[in-house]
């Protein structure tokens, strides 16, 4: 039953109170947190980094509508020297104005370098160049040539050496009759199209259909991994990794043109922002957890240790017996205090208890083997049988009649069938035969009297308490005196206190006696030899703090012992 | 209670099912609101559309081609599975169907013609437009209608002001780099010369598809080839528009400058017009006797064959009976055939 009940090692820790408060508490934070933490990655995510990868992408959009403008002020100028020479008949006759026209262009946009007019079999009509750069007289095998024969609607755009394009187109004069192929020669896509801040590794490119690099912002070539980023975009907005670092990657077509535009801008600020918020809302609440556990752990455990405190001195108590016990100390919580206090005053109580029946026990052992002694005192039965021969002998067979009635009554209270508690009226009879055999026996050397009010007769007492006392009273108070001796025996109450005195006209006792007398009633290895001790302890036991008795004594004028018994008080039932 | 159970259980089925209704969902680009060919082209495609249960979305581009490629890019991450786009820059198409390859949608081209090297290789890539070519061919057999060849040779054509044989010629063009513009621009005198004809190309002047531009070219050719006190002088004696907007435009600033007047006959007229797309205000004009013709850009023709080809698409079934080009003919219209 025992083993059963109780749990050991380490079920035991699972199933403390400190366990399961900290466990579940921190369940609840912790989910709290997670929770906490998740929302906070949205709000954050979403107003914070989600803001700025459209303002990332607004400035895309403003760098590719740039780049949209530039293409198209080199298309521009191509639409204008086609509308110049629609109307001209014949351009080597018209140069002088050309040269004035194209002079004014490359004035206005300083990124052209060069301008040239050829003819079908490639021959040059004109040339002009800003550079000391040699500009090819004949051209029929360059790849811009051909492909601007090829779409002679198209202004076809073309990679040249390093970050030059060139942009070739057929344009008509002679009022659309004839044919000529423009080149317009771009020093350079401008990288100070649009002053940006692209971060570390932040770039822009621009590439053809076929992912081959036109013009690049930083670097010489496209990278596989670059390559690779830029076919699967295609085109719009993506974040990527590449090279350690996050990058928004904006990717556009560039107006009239088969070319495309990749912006990269470095987003490592942003994510690492967001990364840094995750790992600080991270530690916090990992620290709340920790910290919540650390303050549980105490709470917890300032109401296990007074319980646990408890717990063992239980056990110590249940091993040991009561005479192990000490009272535990108040401390904790109010509950926990409370606790302790019931628990100890309820060890006393049951202490008491126990010494009380364990007193009572011996006391009634004692008593009982008093009684057994006076009942079977052989001299008391002798000398009682005696008498009645005596008495007998001398023809008084009344008397002798009554002695051995007398004797029968007497022995028949004392055993009463081994019950301690009996009326009052029983207890009067008892003393009464009592009384009677020694009257006789003594000759009529002391008289009695007996005085209880009828209605006190029915009070329950514990027997053997009157006989003890009257038998002191006799042996020690009237024997060898002179003189009629007297004996009273009187019942009363006051209040709910029953007194039955035992008055005898005796010697009396020396004042010195009497203390010895209730000395020894507190002194648990005194014995004074009568049976007054015994009395007291038992009507203790039976009725309380209440009960007591009192040795009034006068040399020379009499004894008189009174028990005060607080009948409604009786502690011990009848077993 | 139960009923409300099981109504909310349902929310997300029911989600599902109009995510499924997006399988027949088409969308619609177009590259700007106010031209007014590519409204009757759009209203008769929707209509083509109506008698079936697709929806459709409709964009426009405000020509602007990465504002385009933002809503292509939209529609494809929504996975509608057909994508009618009228580019804004033809030479975006190549990136658009790479694009759109990735997640395999079917994308007709209208109106604004790709490379063709960009639709090679390509499964679900088509293009339905106008006959460019063709179109400047017809506005050069509308001019011969009123240049009869016989009466221009032996100067006797009412239309040949200053009689000398000689059709003098202006042209309007449209959009730089567009290919109708090129085209029509070449044809229309190009087959003039081709079936014998004595041109004078005056002057070509560039109207971007609009009125406004049409109102400036306009402008500028009667500024400099237009003097109404000299009739023997070689004044310009027609002008081809690339599209009736432009016309419309021209014959605009012809009204306030009173060269084309609104109380005489057409062949009173000292200027012809001839137009291209045969729009409602065009149509208008030639009522109005202000334009003598227009090449109808069959815009019910193209809306047809986008609709056949756009189903198949959508239903999945077989393309292979359809010409990855397709270029619908346009017909002649004068106030004769209206």
């Amino acid at each position: 039953m025992e083993s059963a009940q109780r749990t050991t090692g380490k079920n035991k820790f699972f199933h403390s109170i400190g366990f399961r408060l900290s466990a579940s508490i921190g369940a609840v934070v912790a989910t709290f947190s997670a929770a906490l933490i998740i929302a906070a990655y949205l709000v954050f995510n979403n107003y914070t980094v989600s803001s700025a990868r459209r303002q990332y992408q607004e400035t895309a959009n403003t760098v590719s509508a740039n780049y949209d403008n530039y293409f198209s002020s080199v298309i521009s100028v191509s639409n204008c020297i086609a509308s110049l020479t629609y109307n001209l008949s014949d351009l080597t006759a018209s140069k002088d104005s050309l040269v004035n026209e194209f002079d004014s262009i490359m004035a206005v946009k300083s990124d052209i370098t060069g301008l040239a007019l050829y003819q079908y079999d490639g021959k040059a009509y004109y040339l002009h160049d800003s550079t000391s750069r040699n500009v090819p007289t004949n051209v029929t095998g360059a790849s811009w040539y051909q492909a601007a024969l090829v779409n002679p609607t198209l202004n076809v755009f073309s990679r040249g050496a390093e970050n030059v394009f060139m942009m070739s187109k057929v344009i008509t004069f002679n009022k659309g009759e004839d044919s000529t192929v423009l080149l317009v020669t771009v020093s350079s896509v401008a990288t100070s199209i649009y002053q940006l801040d692209l971060g570390t590794n932040g770039k822009i490119i621009i590439y053809d259909k076929d992912y081959h690099a036109v013009y690049l912002s930083s670097g010489t070539a496209l990278e596989d991994a670059e390559t690779t980023l830029l076919k699967q975009g295609v085109i719009g907005f993506s974040q990527v990794s590449f090279g350690g670092h996050n990058f928004i990657l904006s990717q556009f077509t560039i107006s009239n043109t088969t070319w495309r535009l990749a912006i990269f801008q470095n987003f490592d600020a942003v994510t690492q922002t967001l990364q840094r918020f995750i790992v600080t809302t991270i530690l916090l609440i990992v620290g709340m957890i920790v910290a919540s556990i650390l303050v549980l752990f105490l709470v917890s455990r300032s109401v296990t240790k007074p319980i646990s405190a408890l717990r063992s001195s239980m056990e110590k108590v249940e091993e040991q017996g009561y005479q192990s016990y000490e009272p535990v100390p108040l401390t904790g919580s109010i509950e926990t205090k409370d606790l302790a206090r019931n628990y100890n005053e309820m060890i006393l109580r049951i202490k008491t208890l126990n010494e009380d029946i364990l007193a009572e026990q011996n006391a009634q052992r004692l008593a009982e083997l008093h009684a057994l002694q006076n009942q079977i005192n052989p001299h008391f039965l002798y000398n009682t049988l005696d008498s009645i021969v005596f008495l007998i002998d001398d023809g008084q067979n009344k008397e002798a009649s009554e002695m051995v009635v007398a004797l029968s009554r007497f022995f028949r209270i004392s055993i009463s069938k081994g019950h301690n508690i009996i009326s009052l009226s029983d207890e009067i009879e008892h003393v009464r035969n009592y009384l009677l055999i020694q009257k006789i026996r003594y000759k009529d050397s002391f008289e009695y009297s007996i005085d209880v009010p009828e209605d006190l007769l029915g009070l329950q007492v514990i027997k053997l308490i009157l006989q003890p006392i009257v038998e002191n009273a006799i042996q020690h108070g009237l024997l060898n005196r002179e003189g009629v001796g007297k004996i009273a025996i009187k019942g009363q109450m006051e209040g709910d206190m029953l007194l039955l005195s035992v008055h005898d006209n005796g010697y009396g006792i020396m004042p010195y006696k009497v203390q010895d007398i209730y000395a020894s009633f507190v002194d648990k290895n005194a014995y004074n030899g009568v049976g007054l001790k015994n009395v007291y302890q038992r009507l203790k036991i039976y009725f309380g703090d209440k009960a007591d008795v009192r040795i009034d004594s006068e040399l020379d004028e009499g004894t008189t012992v009174t028990l005060k018994i607080p009948v409604k008080e009786r502690k011990i039932n009848e077993e | 209670m139960k009923n409300k159970w099981l109504a909310f259980s349902l929310l997300p089925l029911l989600a599902l099912s109009s995510c499924g209704s997006l399988s027949s969902t088409f969308d619609l680009f177009l590259y700007d609101e106010s031209d007014t060919f590519i409204k009757s082209l759009k209203e008769n495609i929707l209509a083509q559309f109506a008698g079936d249960s697709y929806s459709s979305n409709l964009y426009y581009a405000a020509r602007s081609q990465s504002t385009q490629n933002e809503q292509i890019l939209s529609s494809i991450s929504r996975g509608d599975p057909l994508l009618i786009v009228n580019l804004v820059d033809r030479l975006a198409a190549s990136a658009i169907i790479e694009k759109a390859a990735t997640s395999n949608r079917g994308l007709i081209f209208i109106n604004r013609e790709p490379l063709k090297e960009d639709l090679a290789n390509q499964s679900k890539c088509f293009y339905v437009g106008s006959d460019a070519e063709g179109a400047g061919k017809l506005q050069a057999n509308l001019a011969e209608q009123l240049f009869p060849l016989a009466d221009l040779k032996a100067k006797k054509c009412a239309y040949d002001r200053n009689g000398d044989g000689v059709i003098q010629v202006a042209v309007i063009r449209g959009e730089e780099g567009h290919q109708d513009t090129e085209l029509r621009t070449k044809w229309c005198t190009q087959k003039l010369r081709d079936d014998g004809y004595d041109v004078s190309i005056l002057t070509a002047e560039a109207g971007n598809w609009t009125p406004d531009g049409g109102y400036s070219a306009m402008k500028a050719i009667a500024e400099n080839y237009y003097a109404a006190a000299d009739a023997s002088k070689a004044n310009v004696e027609l002008v081809f528009s690339n599209n009736d907007d432009m016309a419309s435009g021209a014959i605009k600033y012809l009204q306030e400058a009173s060269i084309l007047k609104s109380d005489v006959a057409l062949d009173q007229q000292p200027i012809q017009l001839i137009g291209v797309d045969g729009t409602a205000t065009g149509r208008d004009l030639i009522q109005k006797g202000l334009m003598y013709g227009t090449v109808l850009n069959d815009a019910a023709t193209q809306a047809k064959d986008i609709y056949t080809l756009g189903k198949a698409i959508l239903s999945g079934a077989s393309l292979t009976n359809f010409q990855q080009f397709d270029y619908v003919a346009g017909k002649i219209l004068t106030k004769s055939n209206l």
